[in-house]
């Protein structure tokens, strides 16, 4: 028996006492370089092949034992405190409906959680490493579906039929569409996996992806999901570059990271700040008051909810909207009003101590697919709190919700899915070295590119 | 030497974790380096070796990278962290007790001898 096929099958029976599939490929790489160097070695000292490779493999020890021994050490790891933060969240979402909204539409969210919660359970056994393995069709899939959604929104023409699209998308029609946009950055990451230590084009093609996903977002009904995609993306990239991800120099690489985003930015300020809406809005932000009948509207009676707030118990409440308007949008001004600014401040504590704990978790990834990916999810939820923090503080730009606490149908179950495929990360990350995931190549592909090589296939076969 | 070895399975991690200290090292290089250390007293087996490692490391105290060896193969090297050093230094002085604590009873076993 060749000497690589005695060590592979020494090998592949320690790995099948190992219950965990997925730490198999780790272990036998490990193992196999290991026993291989020991033969090497006794072929040094004068034995031949075959003597040396039983001898290596004698070393190791028996193969059940140290099978077994692996199996110990080797376990996914349940998030059951995680779920218990998730849990906590939710339930404070449901108190607060009750307690400060009188149990407002309570049937719906919670029929919403339980859908949300399915979904949660069902992305945290999925594998993640599917973002690695076929990164552009994630890529591309999600970006799409999320265009198709965005631009074809509520109905379509198909020739001479018009397709209404499903109640689901009509009863809410901009926040059922825009959550989408919390899907990209997750679909962004394979951009950025795939483009490991490809240099400058590396950073240039996920720049170009970064771009594309920008303007998918802008094409929503709102500006929201194109402000939170802004944001996160560039923050990826940035942390990329740091990262030393793409291989080049760090000032060039974060300069190529700002340029087209000063860029846009000047482009959309130039373009669309003469009498735009955009102008409008950012200016009723700044001073509500220039526009008290309009966009500045709202964040007027926001301030003033919150300068009728106390330190502790509730304030003066004068209330404009109409409930169900608050209730989705202006959670936490209600709660500030109702119990006041030291609630707001344990509330924020909370939360703090919440991403803390997630962003050291993230950090703690050993591979990189795993790392981009929980940050990717990480910030998509951050960026959400953030935005609804400053939107319910009076400065009306944007929001999508508040993560699990806000009730909105569609963003709950969304999000909660993306929760689940981040805790799928922590509890399976520990297995993949990024090598271990090696994008799928189509054999019947004419060109294929692969390890800086590419391929002309002449004998491709006709399907 | 049977009964050396046994008090050596007990303090593995501590050696293991004195080896990293000094350098990062791969796991064929550990074993070398402690039977050389120990002047051959001490034989590591690979199937002790490995799953102790994955162990330290899924703990925190040992952090693993890859690096291409010389004969084209890529070896997982592993480097002590700063939690790996509070738990060496635990060990060590756990390891210094007990030896000390041996010791004594040695050195009381031969005055009775000799009384």
């Amino acid at each position: 028996m060749r000497s690589l096929d005695r060590i592979n099958d020494y090998v592949n029976l320690v790995c099948r006492q190992i219950r965990w599939k997925k730490a198999h490929n780790r272990i036998s790489e490990e193992m196999l370089n290991h026993i291989t160097d020991g033969r090497d070695s006794y072929i040094a000292r004068g034995l031949d092949e075959q003597a040396a490779t039983e001898k290596a493999i004698a070393d190791t020890g028996d193969a059940m034992i140290v099978g077994t021994e692996f199996d110990r050490v080797h376990r996914p790891k349940p998030q059951w405190s995680m779920f218990a933060w998730v849990a906590g969240f939710l339930l404070l979402g449901i108190f607060i409906s009750v307690l400060v909204f009188d149990g407002t539409d309570i049937s719906r969210r919670l029929l919403w959680t339980a859908i949300g919660a399915a979904v949660m359970l069902g992305a945290y056994f999925a594998d993640f490493t599917l973002l690695g393995k076929y990164p552009k069709r994630v890529f591309f899939g999600a970006a799409l579906t999320v265009w198709a959604v965005f631009f074809f929104y509520p109905w379509f023409d198909i020739g001479p039929i018009t397709v209404h699209l499903p109640r689901l998308f009509e009863s809410q029609p901009l926040h059922t569409t825009q959550v989408l946009a919390l899907i990209l950055p997750i679909a962004f990451v394979p951009v950025i996996y795939i483009a490991k230590n490809k240099k400058y084009w590396g950073l240039i093609s996920s720049l170009l992806a970064y771009g594309l996903l920008c303007l998918i977002a802008f094409s929503a009904p709102a500006l929201s999901g194109f402000v939170h995609f802004a944001i996160i993306g560039m923050v990826l990239l940035i942390i990329a570059v740091l990262k030393n991800w793409f291989g080049v120099n760090r000032a060039i690489g974060i300069l190529l990271v700002f340029v087209p985003y000063v860029i846009i930015l000047a482009f959309m300020i130039v373009v669309y700040a003469q009498g735009s809406w955009i102008a409008t809005r950012i200016s009723a932000v700044l001073n509500p008051h220039s526009d008290p009948m309009g966009f500045g509207f709202v964040a007027i009676q926001v301030r003033e909810l919150l300068n009728n707030a106390v330190l502790f118990g509730e304030g003066a409440a004068p209330v404009v909207f109409p409930q169900a308007w608050f209730y989705s949008d202006f959670i936490l001004a209600t709660v500030i009003n109702r119990f006041g600014w030291l609630a707001f401040a344990i509330f924020m504590g909370v939360l703090l101590l919440f991403m803390g704990i997630v962003i050291s978790r993230c950090t703690k990834q050993k591979s990189g697919l795993g790392f981009f990916a929980s940050i990717a999810i990480a910030l998509t939820f951050f960026v959400q709190i953030f935005m609804y923090v400053i939107f319910n503080l009076g400065f009306t730009i944007t929001h999508i919700s508040l993560p699990l606490i806000s009730p909105g149908n569609f963003a709950m179950v969304i999000n909660m899915g993306l929760i689940g495929f981040m805790l799928s990360v922590f509890r399976t990350g520990d297995a993949f070295v990024d090598k271990n995931v090696i994008p799928s190549t189509k054999q019947s592909d004419i060109f294929s590119w692969h390890n800086g090589k590419l391929t002309i296939n002449f004998k491709m076969k006709a399907e | 030497m049977a009964s050396e070895k046994n008090i050596i399975s007990g303090n593995t991690t501590m050696l293991v974790l004195k080896l990293l200290e000094t350098k990062n090292m791969y796991g064929y290089q550990i074993i070398e380096e402690l039977s050389n250390k120990s002047e051959d007293v001490f034989h590591l087996k690979t199937g002790t070796l490995y799953p102790l490692l994955h162990g330290l490391e899924n703990d925190g105290m040992v952090n693993s990278y890859d690096e291409n060896a010389d004969n084209q193969r890529v070896r997982k090297y592993y480097q002590l962290t700063g939690k790996g050093k509070g738990l060496l230094e635990k060990k060590q002085l756990e390891w210094t007790q007990y030896t000390k604590a041996v010791n004594l009873v040695l050195e009381e076993g031969e005055s009775y001898a000799f009384a």
